[in-house]
């Protein structure tokens, strides 16, 4: 055997995705997407560059229940550092007959096209949310806001103009997230369809 | 994108034969009820899961009450819930246990590929992976020889070069990127893991001796050669009035004399007194297409029939008839072992295509590594094997000159073309000829010469990619006019304005313009904008902070369609009401299956409920067209083209034309008829008395009708519950008689027709009479249909750091009839982002330094990110028009922007840049 073989390693974890606990023995190279798609079958985190650039494959996780969630690349974090966390993934969002406002406000927008990449959209838009709604920011400073949580995001269909109509949209809907002059004159769409 | 000549139609008529073999088109890249229901429900995994769900915490939960809005109009897009949940959509997505009546263990399939084409390749060496870890098989060279396979149309190698579908131990690679083998592992974890080891690994590959790589002196076939001539009191000459002509033929032809000789005129042009000539060399990069989505998909050969086995595959593909053909053509030599009757295409929706997947390599290698597995197969191509594979937009290289009177009036033009493509012929040639045809950009120039050609190079294999050449041409066209109009000190739009087409003029080629051409009202508008008007002020004011600003325009005349454009539609009524369209087009993103849905709303008062798209093998037999090389309009069964790859650009114009025509046939042969009989009256009393209101049926004095109680009516009375049409553009649609029972069309606009009674599974192919052919000038336009469009630009420039900020983008385009505006806007806003990465950041090295080395990713392939496109700042302009139909745009709104780009770099900075893309070193530099 060559030098190159890697030493194999196998891990039990136990983790909580979209709510449910999953408990697996895994590679401890095995990154969160392959866990996913191929250990799972959840293939909607979706797998673009692998290597931490375009955010595609962006889930939300959860050190404890009570914290706040964080964003995390799914192609690039070993599933077993997920060990105790808790993960959601776009599967974990809504149902398909019942859709977070961000999931209507993106149609409504007509935001993608092609849509690969906006599971990666929706999930960094939620977490946006989720912190606006602990931490208001004043009005002026939504965009930058916006473009802290999604500037790196890549779509090469639509130009990200109609994401982020969209996700301003959403995030003036809800009372409190934006703070300051501005709101009420801004708050045009609410996400619901036109 | 814009493509095909008559040359390239050849081909795909070439590919489209069935008269030998049956097709069968499963569920296509469908609306949402087919690939949700028939292949996501399927998994085993998604269930539990998705049963656990957290209720979404949402405050203004907005329910989702359906996609489809008034009828002719979406509320979003039809395939937008299963985009927005995350279900499985994509080839990526499935696996051998969502298919049903697949065996559910899979195989992975993992092709190497030559990251050096001056050495000889020796083989592998696989020593270094645990006996665990081996491949089950490698594939070679040597077996797709011994087993006859046939290479694909696109896969030919240059002249003189050696070709294979895979590399030979003992020979040279020819390109970089070509395939050495395909290793076949046994399940997902052997292949990750083998991988693990292998990728990037200097010693899996061996190579021999050092040899040089010989030069290559042929483009890839054919060249286009295009001259035209006009003048007064002198004999004009162009490809439509003389045919095709090429001045360097040996011995030349009458014709090739002729264009020898106006083109010494037209040289003789550029010295005549009072002559002002401008010129240069103008280049463009290596482009990738960068679909988020890696290619990926799922092959089965299910050899349990003794006949021939049935090759299943799952493929994200804009090509769904190309690829089907070249995978049975794969297999077609009588001596093959390998026996395929079946092709079965699961057509997924793809992750973007931008033309990338128009007869892409993967398609034929899942195709191989299927037939020599003994398993369902995957190939899951990561970003770093895209890259280093998947089909380039081809670099240019343009040399051009320009004479130009006092008057600022475009009097001559003359320009050689090259673009490079890979080591594979692929599209390259037809590329390079759309190059041509846009090689006047949306000038009339009377006396003109373009010679357009793709090169084989050792490079990455070129092919389609959005705009098809046009963005070639566009930028070297675009600059060089700017620098007229700076060098005459003439404003750049009204020296445009000047010498844009009109109605009624002529192409290149000597088409003629039948359109409304809206150049002229672009550059007006343009000249009126504020971003315009209030452009020096604002240098100034940013001058006081340091900055550099400009604003610059570009127009283009991007063609859509392919010039003889074959297309068809599938329209039906449910027994409920329902309506579905299929098609065998795919859509990539652009909208296509949203608008086919909306586009039965005219005829069937309702917008269709599902869209079956991808359906590439279903239509053949039920139309009885074939489209064999050699046919005649005279024969019934022949068209001109039968089918052609999908592209964003034959939407709005050419399949929303075959489905509001099988709606309209599905209306006059089932729809009225039924309602008569609802109303109790002759059908001919209300033949064209009929308003469809809110999605009822009305006509005077009669009660208004549901779509379901006519669909019930339909199915009670035997009457057609499905029609299909097929349609044929060049210069204009085919027009031909048909007669349905007793209804009767007179020169109706399709070339194939045919219905399906209620209770039948036969279809019933109507016969053509009184066929309008095209013009026999027709297949030498090149190209007749356009969508103008211009693009006024603003970029802000640190000149310390050569950054350039696109800081706002004004585009205008006439896309005649708008079908649905969140569509096209989206469009539209996307190819401004494209453009700006071509202007900008995006730049692949087209040989060794290339994607083919294996090593390029993200990380240096920069593309547009939000802060790179002026959000809230880009304007679209859509031009009013009197048209009834729609235009193709994809390329329309992405062609102006590069060149639009560097004209504000050289408002901005004084300095011209006639390559890109402009770089912040470039520009560092000549502000030194």
């Amino acid at each position: 055997m060559n030098s190159n073989t890697p030493e194999v390693k196998s891990l039990p974890i136990s983790l909580r995705i979209n709510g449910q606990l999953v408990q697996r023995t895994v590679s401890d190279d095995l990154a969160l997407v392959d866990f996913l798609q191929e250990e799972l079958g959840l293939t909607g985190t979706k797998l673009c560059c692998g290597i931490g650039v375009c955010k595609a494959c962006t889930v939300a996780v959860k050190l404890t229940p009570q914290s706040i969630s964080q964003p995390l690349l799914a192609c690039s974090t070993p599933a077993v550092l997920l060990d105790g966390q808790s993960i959601t993934t776009i599967e974990g969002v809504a149902h398909p007959d019942k859709l977070s406002p961000v999931q209507q406000a993106f149609l409504n927008h007509f935001a993608f096209q092609c849509g690969y990449c906006t599971p990666g959209f929706v999930m960094a838009t939620n977490m946006l949310i989720e912190r606006l709604r602990i931490a208001p920011v004043p009005f002026d400073l939504l965009d930058s806001a916006i473009a802290d949580a999604v500037g790196q995001h890549i779509c090469r269909c639509t130009g990200y103009e109609r994401y982020y109509r969209a996700i301003r949209a959403v995030i003036l809907a809800e009372q409190g997230l934006v703070t300051g002059a501005g709101v009420a004159k801004n708050k045009t769409n609410s996400g619901v369809a036109k | 994108m814009a493509k095909n000549e008559s040359a390239k139609n050849m081909k795909n008529n070439e590919h489209f034969t069935f008269s030998r073999r049956t097709f069968f088109g499963i569920v296509g890249a469908a609306g949402v009820q087919v690939v949700f229901n028939q292949l996501a429900e399927a998994h085993p995994a998604r269930a539990p899961l998705l049963a656990a769900l957290p209720t979404p915490k949402s405050t203004a939960e907005a329910p989702a009450t359906g996609w489809s809005g008034e009828p002719g109009k979406a509320r979003y897009r039809i395939e937008g819930v299963p985009k927005v949940t995350g279900q499985k959509i994509y080839a990526r997505d499935f696996r051998a246990r969502d298919m049903t009546g697949w065996p559910a263990q899979e195989m992975m399939a993992w092709v190497i590929r030559a990251t050096q084409v001056d050495k000889i390749f020796t083989g592998l060496d696989l020593s270094m992976l645990p006996s665990q870890l081996q491949p089950l098989r490698v594939v070679t060279q040597a077996d797709l020889v011994r087993d006859h396979i046939v290479l694909p149309f696109g896969m030919q190698s240059p002249a003189a070069w050696p070709s294979g579908l895979l590399v030979a131990p003992g020979t040279r690679p020819i390109f970089f990127g070509q395939p050495l083998a395909i290793l076949i592992f046994a399940n997902f974890d052997t292949f990750r893991r083998a991988k693990q080891v292998l990728q990037f690994n200097p010693a899996l590959v061996l190579y021999g001796a050092k040899v040089p790589v010989p030069p290559v002196t042929e483009a890839y076939s054919p060249s286009v050669f295009l001259t035209r001539y006009e003048a007064p009191g002198v004999p004009g000459f162009s490809q439509v009035q003389d045919g095709e002509s090429n001045p360097y033929a040996q011995p030349p032809s009458p014709v090739d004399k002729a264009a020898i000789a106006k083109r010494q005129q037209i040289a003789g042009t550029f010295a005549q007194p009072g002559m002002s000539v401008f010129g240069g060399t103008y280049t463009t990069q290596v482009l990738d297409p960068m679909f988020m989505e890696p290619e990926a998909g799922l092959a089965w050969l299910d050899r349990s029939n003794p006949q021939g086995g049935n090759l299943n595959l799952v493929l994200g593909t804009q090509a769904t008839n190309g690829d089907m053909t070249d995978t049975l053509g794969l297999f077609s030599d009588s001596q093959c072992p390998i026996k395929v009757s079946t092709v079965v295409l699961n057509s997924c929706y793809p992750g973007g295509g931008f033309g990338g997947r128009d007869v892409s390599t993967f398609p034929p290698l899942l195709a191989i590594a299927a037939a020599y597995a003994d398993a369902p197969v995957r190939i899951a191509q990561d970003r770093y094997e895209q890259f280093q594979s998947g089909l380039k937009q081809l670099d240019s290289r343009i040399e051009q000159r320009i004479a130009v009177d006092s008057q600022g009036t475009f009097v001559a033009f003359q320009s050689s073309q090259q673009l490079n493509g890979g080591g594979n012929n692929n599209y390259s040639q037809f590329i390079a000829m759309l190059a041509g045809y846009c090689g006047l950009s949306g000038y009339n120039i009377t006396k003109a010469s373009v010679d357009a050609k793709a090169m084989p190079t050792p490079g990455v294999i070129g092919g389609s990619m959005r705009g098809f050449g046009g963005p070639q041409a566009s930028f070297a066209v675009e600059t060089l006019v700017d620098e007229v109009a700076v060098s005459m000190g003439a404003d750049p739009i009204q020296l445009r304005q000047r010498n844009v087409l009109q109605t009624g003029q002529r192409t290149i080629t000597g088409a003629p313009l039948t359109q409304q051409m809206t150049l002229a009202r672009i550059c007006q508008l343009a000249q009126q904008h504020s971003l315009w008007t209030q452009r020096r002020a604002t240098q100034k004011s940013h001058a006081a902070e340091g900055l550099l600003y400009g604003v610059g325009f570009a127009l283009a005349n991007q063609a859509y369609g392919t010039g003889t454009d074959g297309v068809m539609a599938e329209v039906s009524i449910a027994i409920g009401g329902a309506i579905t369209v299929r098609t065998n087009c795919v859509d990539m993103g652009n909208g296509s299956a949203t608008t086919l849905a909306i586009s039965t709303a005219g005829f069937a008062g309702n917008n269709a409920t599902q869209v079956m798209m991808g359906d590439a093998g279903y239509f053949a037999g039920p139309l009885g067209l074939q489209s064999n090389r050699g046919g005649s309009w005279s024969d019934p069964t022949w068209t001109a083209s039968f089918a052609m790859s999908s592209s964003a650009c034959l939407t709005a114009f050419h399949q929303v034309h075959v489905t509001q025509q099988a709606t309209r046939a599905l209306f006059e042969t089932g729809i009225l008829p039924a309602a008569a009989q609802l109303w109790r009256i002759p059908v001919e009393n209300i033949r064209g008395k009929t308003i469809w209101r809110a999605g009822k049926l009305t006509a005077p004095n009669f009660p208004a009708l549901d779509i379901s109680a006519i669909a019930q009516q339909i199915y009670a009375g035997g009457l057609c519950t499905a029609a299909m049409t097929h349609g044929l553009y060049q210069g204009r649609w085919v027009l031909a008689d048909y007669t349905v029972g007793g209804w009767m069309a007179r020169q109706w606009p399709i070339d194939g027709l045919s219905t399906l009674q209620a209770g039948s599974s036969v279809w019933q192919a109507h016969s053509r009479l009184n066929i309008v052919p095209p013009d026999p000038k027709a297949s030498l336009y090149g190209r007749s249909l356009f969508s103008p469009s211009g693009a006024l630009v603003a970029v802000l420039i640190t000149p310390s750091t050569g950054q350039v900020q696109v800081t706002a983008v004004e585009l205008f385009v006439d896309a005649g009839k708008v079908l649905q505006p969140d569509l096209l806007a989206g469009q539209a806003q996307g190819g401004v982002a494209m453009g700006i990465g071509y202007a900008l950041l995006e730049n692949l090295p087209l040989l060794g330094e290339g994607a083919g080395d294996s090593r390029w990713n993200l990380d240096r392939y920069q593309v547009a990110l939000a802060g790179d496109v002026p959000l809230g700042r880009l304007g679209l302009n859509i031009l009013p028009t009197t048209e009834t139909t729609g235009k193709g745009i994809a390329e329309a709104v992405l062609c102006p922007i590069a060149p639009a780009i560097g004209n504000a770099v050289a408002a901005a900075t004084g300095k011209r840049f006639r390559s890109l893309p402009i770089t912040p070193a470039n520009i560092r530099e000549a502000l030194k």
